[in-house]
C-alpha cells in the first residue's frame, strides 16, 4: 500500500514534465492541426546547447536553463520556416515527414557537437531527500512538479489575459475566422510555435537535471513521451495535455515498478494504440473528435 | 417506382436541414430540384448516395431499402452522381475518371460516352487540366459510364457561361435523359424547364410544392422561397 | 564486382521491400509510420524457420511473408478506420509495441550442441543459412533482385488492373471513390495486407543476408525512412521508392561523400524536396509527361518507319 501511495507520487511528479513536453505539444497542433515530430529533437537541441555552455564555461543550473530553453525555442523557429511556414493548411502529412527529416538534421548536428554517447548535464539541486512519514520526495523531482505548475499557470496567463493569448484561442477555435476578426494569423502561429518550444524547452531541461544526463536519444524519447500524453488527453486539447501528461507518469511508474522499463514501455505504446483504435478522440478530446467527424460528413 | 422517399429527415446537431420529405421517381424519367440556397438540396443528394445518414424515413431503390446502406454499396446498385463544384480525380486521366471500377470495364462503350460529351479527343489528359467545362462534362461521362438507373446532377451549370450553359442542357437531353432516370438541382429556371417534366420546390428541408416546371415558376410560393415574402412593412426574409 | 559493392546493393534491394511497403499505403492514402514492425515480423519468422526449424529458405521467406500480411491486416481491421495522424500514429505505436515486444521474446532451441533463436534485447544471431549452403553474396544478391523484379511487374500489372485504380482512387479521394462503387475500407485493407507481405518478405531477405538481427533494426527510424524513400522518389510510379532508396542509400551511405553528416544532408534534401515536389521527383505529372514523351516518341519513330518504307517503294 505505501508502495503504491509513493509509486503515485513519483509518477504524479515526473508526470508533471510529461504534462509539460505534451502542453507544448499541444500548442503546435491546436493552431496548425499538423504534428510537429522535430519537437522533441528541437527541445534536445536546447538541451545540448545547455550542457555544452555548462561544460565549457561551467555556468550554474539557472543561466543553463535559460540556454535550454532559448535553444529549444531558436531550434523551433527553424522547424517552423523549413516544415510547417511553406505548407498549407491541408498538408498535415507534409509538415510531419518534414519535421522528421529535421528530426534527423539535429540528431546529427547534436553528435557532432558533442560525440559521446553519454554527457553530463548539471543537476538541478543537490541534497537528501524529504522524508514524511514513511514517504520521501526527491528534491529535484519537488522541485520539476513546482516549476512545470508554475509555467502551466504562467501558460493559462498568458493564453487567457494577453492579446496575444486571445488571438492564439482564437486561431485554435477558426483561423479563417480569426483571419476576418483581424488577428494577424501568420505571426501569431509563429509565436505560439516558438513558445510551445520554449516551454518544451523547461521540461526537456526539468527532465535532463534529474537524470543529470543526456544522450542523443533524449530527442526521441521527448517526441514519443509527449506524444503519448498528448494523445491520451486527446488531440488539442490543452486541459487534456495536463491530465494525459500526469496520468502516463502514474501509470509508468507503476508499470516500471512491477514489470521494470520494457514492459512500462510497452503499456505505454498499448496505451495509446487502445486509445486510437478504441476511443479516438482521447480522455478529454470529445469535442475535437467530433470536430473531425463533422469535417468528415460534410462533401 | 425506381426511387421513393418516405418522411426522409437529416439533422445536423439542432438543425433540419431536410424534414419529412416525400418524393417519387418513376424509372427514366426527369425531375428538377429547386429551391434557394441551404435549402437542402445537396443535403438530400447526399442522403440518397448515402454520404449522410437519414434521422427518420426511408429510402427505397428499385424496391429495396437503402436507407442504412453504405455509399459504395447503393452506388453499386445504380445511383451515381456529379457535384456542385466538381469533383474528379485530378492525378488521373480523362478515360481513367471515366472508365468505371465496377463492371468489367468495356473501353469502347466508354469511348463512345467521352465521344458524345465531346471529350473524347482529350482522353490522356489529365483531369487537372481541363477547362471548367471538360470538367463539368467529364463528371456526366462518368456517371454516365456505369450504366446507372439515376444520376443524381447537382447543379451541371453552375459556373458556365450562358453558350456552355446551352451546350451542356444539349449534352444531357441527348446523352443522359434517353440513358437514365434524372434528379437535376438547378437555379437556372430555363435549365430545368428545358429538361424536366415535373419540378420539386424546397424551402427550409421541406418540400413545398410539386408541379410541371412553368406552373412551379409562376406559384407564388416560388417567389416567396427565392426572395421572401412582401407584407406591410416591407419585404421579409424571414419566412 | 567487390563485396562493398554487393553488399550495398543487396541492401538497396532489401530495403526496397519496405519501402514499397509503405507506398503500397500511401496510394491507398494511408500514411504509415509502423511498416517496420512487418519487416521485423518477417525477419524473426523466416530466420526461426531456417536457424531453428532447419526449414529451406524459399519456404521460410514465403512464412515471413505471410505473416507479415496476416498481422498487417490484423492491425489493419482495427486502425484502418482511423485516417491522417491518427492512422499514422496508430501504427506507430503498434510497432514500437512489437518492437519491445522483440526485446522481451526469448526462445533458445538447442541446434547442433549451440543455442539457437531469438534472445530477447541481445537480438537473434546465427541465422547462417548462407553460410551453411554456400550461397555466395552475388548469387543472394541476383536473388534479391529476381525477387525484387517480379515484385515491380506486379506493381505494373496491378497498376493496369481495376483494382489498382480502385486503390488510386480510394488514395486520391476516399468519399468520390465510395460514389463510384469503390468499398475504401476494404481496399485499404487488402492494401495494408500486402504491405505487410511485402514488407515481411524484405524482412525474412533481410535477415538471412546480416545473419543477425536485433529489435533496434526494427526502430521508428527505419519506418519513417521508408515513407520518406517514396516521397522522395514520387508518388507517380512504383519506381519512385525504389528511386528514394538508391538515392539515400546508394549515394548519400554508400559514397562516404557526407561521412559524418549523411543525416543533416538527407534532412535537409527531404525537407526542401517536400517544399519543391511535395509528391516527390517522379509525381503523377512527371510520369504522364514522360509517357507521353515516349508515346510521342514511339509515334514519330513509327511515321518515319513508314516514310522511309514509302519511299524506299
Amino acid at each position: 500500500m505505501i508502495d503504491l501511495i509513493q509509486n503515485t507520487l513519483d509518477g504524479a511528479m515526473i508526470g508533471s514534465s510529461y504534462a509539460l513536453l505534451a502542453l507544448g505539444f499541444t500548442l503546435i497542433f491546436g493552431t496548425m492541426r499538423r504534428l510537429n515530430l522535430a519537437y522533441g529533437p528541437t527541445i534536445m537541441a536546447g538541451a545540448y546547447l545547455g550542457t555544452y555552455a555548462a561544460l565549457r564555461l561551467g555556468i550554474g543550473a539557472v543561466p543553463v536553463a535559460l540556454l535550454v530553453v532559448a535553444g529549444a525555442a531558436l531550434a523551433g523557429l527553424y522547424v517552423e520556416r523549413l516544415c510547417f511556414r511553406p505548407f498549407g493548411e491541408g498538408a498535415a502529412i507534409t509538415s510531419m515527414i518534414s519535421s522528421f527529416a529535421v528530426w534527423m538534421q539535429i540528431e546529427e548536428a547534436a553528435t557532432l557537437v558533442l560525440p559521446q554517447h553519454l554527457n553530463a548535464f548539471p543537476p538541478l539541486v543537490a541534497g537528501a531527500p524529504i522524508t514524511l512519514g514513511p514517504f520521501f520526495f526527491r528534491l529535484d523531482h519537488l522541485l520539476m512538479l513546482v516549476v512545470a505548475a508554475a509555467a502551466a499557470a504562467l501558460v493559462h496567463g498568458v493564453l487567457h489575459h494577453t492579446r496575444f493569448g486571445l488571438g492564439v484561442r482564437t486561431v485554435i477555435d477558426h483561423k479563417r475566422a480569426a483571419e476576418l476578426v483581424g488577428v494577424p494569423v501568420m505571426r501569431t502561429l509563429t509565436l505560439a510555435f516558438v513558445l510551445a518550444c520554449a516551454i518544451g524547452g523547461l521540461a526537456g531541461f526539468l527532465i535532463a537535471a534529474s537524470e543529470a544526463q543526456i544522450t542523443p536519444m533524449f530527442g526521441m524519447w521527448a517526441t514519443t513521451k509527449g506524444l503519448i500524453a498528448m494523445m491520451l488527453g486527446g488531440l488539442g486539447s490543452l486541459p487534456g495535455a495536463i491530465v494525459g501528461g500526469l496520468a502516463l507518469g502514474v501509470i509508468e511508474a507503476h508499470a516500471q515498478w512491477l514489470f521494470g522499463p520494457l514492459v512500462r514501455d510497452l503499456i505505454a505504446w498499448g496505451l495509446l494504440f487502445a486509445v486510437l483504435a478504441f476511443f479516438p478522440g482521447g480522455l478529454l478530446g470529445a469535442r475535437e473528435a467530433g470536430q473531425a467527424a463533422a469535417l468528415q460528413r460534410r462533401v | 417506382m425506381l426511387l421513393q422517399l418516405e418522411g426522409l429527415t437529416v439533422r445536423f446537431g439542432g438543425v433540419e436541414a431536410v424534414s419529412a420529405v416525400d418524393l417519387a421517381l418513376e424509372p427514366g424519367a426527369s425531375l428538377g430540384l429547386m429551391g434557394p440556397n441551404g435549402c437542402g438540396k445537396t443535403t438530400l443528394f447526399n442522403a440518397i448516395s448515402g454520404i449522410v445518414r437519414a434521422e427518420r424515413g426511408r429510402i427505397e431503390f428499385r424496391g429495396a431499402d437503402i436507407t442504412r446502406l453504405a455509399a459504395h454499396d447503393i452506388a453499386r446498385r445504380g445511383v451515381a452522381r456529379t457535384f456542385q463544384t466538381v469533383r474528379l480525380f485530378d492525378r488521373m486521366t480523362v478515360l481513367e475518371n471515366a472508365a468505371p471500377t465496377r463492371f468489367p470495364v468495356d473501353l469502347r462503350a466508354v469511348m463512345e460516352i467521352l465521344e458524345s460529351l465531346k471529350l473524347a479527343g482529350r482522353r490522356d489528359a489529365l483531369a487537372a487540366e481541363l477547362s471548367l467545362g471538360e470538367q463539368r462534362r467529364l463528371e456526366v461521362a462518368r456517371a454516365l459510364a456505369r450504366a446507372p438507373h439515376l444520376i443524381l446532377m447537382d447543379e451541371p451549370t453552375a459556373g458556365l457561361n450562358p453558350e456552355e450553359t446551352e451546350e451542356m442542357v444539349a449534352l444531357i437531353r441527348n446523352a443522359v435523359l434517353p440513358a437514365c432516370a434524372v434528379i437535376l438541382t438547378e437555379h437556372k429556371p430555363g435549365v430545368i424547364a428545358a429538361l424536366c417534366r415535373a419540378a420539386v420546390l424546397l424551402d427550409q428541408g421541406r418540400k413545398v410544392l410539386q408541379a410541371v416546371p412553368g406552373e412551379l415558376f409562376a406559384s407564388a410560393a416560388f417567389h416567396a422561397a427565392y426572395l421572401g415574402t412582401v407584407d406591410r412593412n416591407g419585404i421579409s426574409q424571414d419566412k | 564486382m567487390d563485396d562493398h559493392l554487393v553488399g550495398v546493393l543487396c541492401n538497396i534491394g532489401i530495403i526496397s521491400f519496405v519501402a514499397l511497403s509503405a507506398y503500397v499505403l500511401l496510394l491507398a492514402g494511408e500514411v504509415s509510420f509502423g511498416q517496420q514492425a512487418f519487416f521485423a515480423m518477417g525477419a524473426y519468422a523466416a530466420g526461426m524457420a531456417t536457424a531453428v526449424l532447419r526449414w529451406p529458405l524459399a519456404p521460410a521467406l514465403l512464412v515471413g511473408a505471410l505473416i507479415g500480411a496476416l498481422t498487417a491486416a490484423i492491425v489493419g481491421r482495427a486502425t484502418l478506420r482511423l485516417t491522417g495522424l491518427y492512422f499514422a500514429m496508430a501504427t506507430l505505436a503498434f510497432a514500437e509495441m512489437l518492437r519491445i515486444a522483440f526485446e522481451l521474446f526469448v526462445w533458445q532451441v538447442d541446434v547442433d550442441g549451440s543455442l539457437v533463436g531469438p534472445k530477447g534485447t541481445d537480438g537473434f544471431g546465427d541465422i547462417r543459412y548462407l553460410f551453411e549452403n554456400e550461397i555466395t553474396p552475388a548469387q543472394y544478391m541476383a536473388g534479391v533482385y529476381v525477387l525484387l523484379a517480379l515484385v515491380l511487374a506486379g506493381f505494373a500489372a496491378i497498376d493496369r488492373s481495376r483494382f489498382g485504380r480502385m486503390l488510386r482512387q480510394a488514395g486520391a479521394d476516399p468519399l468520390l471513390a465510395e460514389l463510384q462503387g469503390v468499398s475504401v475500407v476494404r481496399v485499404r485493407l487488402v492494401a495494408a495486407a500486402a504491405a505487410g507481405a511485402l514488407a515481411g518478405l524484405g524482412g525474412g531477405l533481410y535477415a538471412h543476408l546480416l545473419t543477425y538481427v536485433e529489435p533496434g533494426n526494427f526502430n521508428i527510424m527505419l519506418g519513417v525512412h521508408s515513407l520518406a524513400y517514396g516521397l522522395i522518389g514520387g508518388l507517380g510510379t512504383v519506381l519512385g521508392p525504389v528511386l528514394g532508396v538508391l538515392i539515400d542509400i546508394g549515394l548519400l551511405e554508400s559514397s562516404r561523400l557526407f561521412e559524418g553528416y549523411r543525416m543533416i544532408v538527407f534532412g535537409g534534401l527531404v525537407a526542401v524536396l517536400l517544399i519543391v515536389r511535395p509528391r516527390g521527383l517522379l509525381d503523377e505529372r512527371a510520369v504522364h509527361w514522360i509517357s507521353s514523351c515516349v508515346k510521342g516518341l514511339a509515334g514519330a519513330l513509327a511515321a518515319r518507319r513508314l516514310d522511309r518504307s514509302l519511299r524506299r517503294r
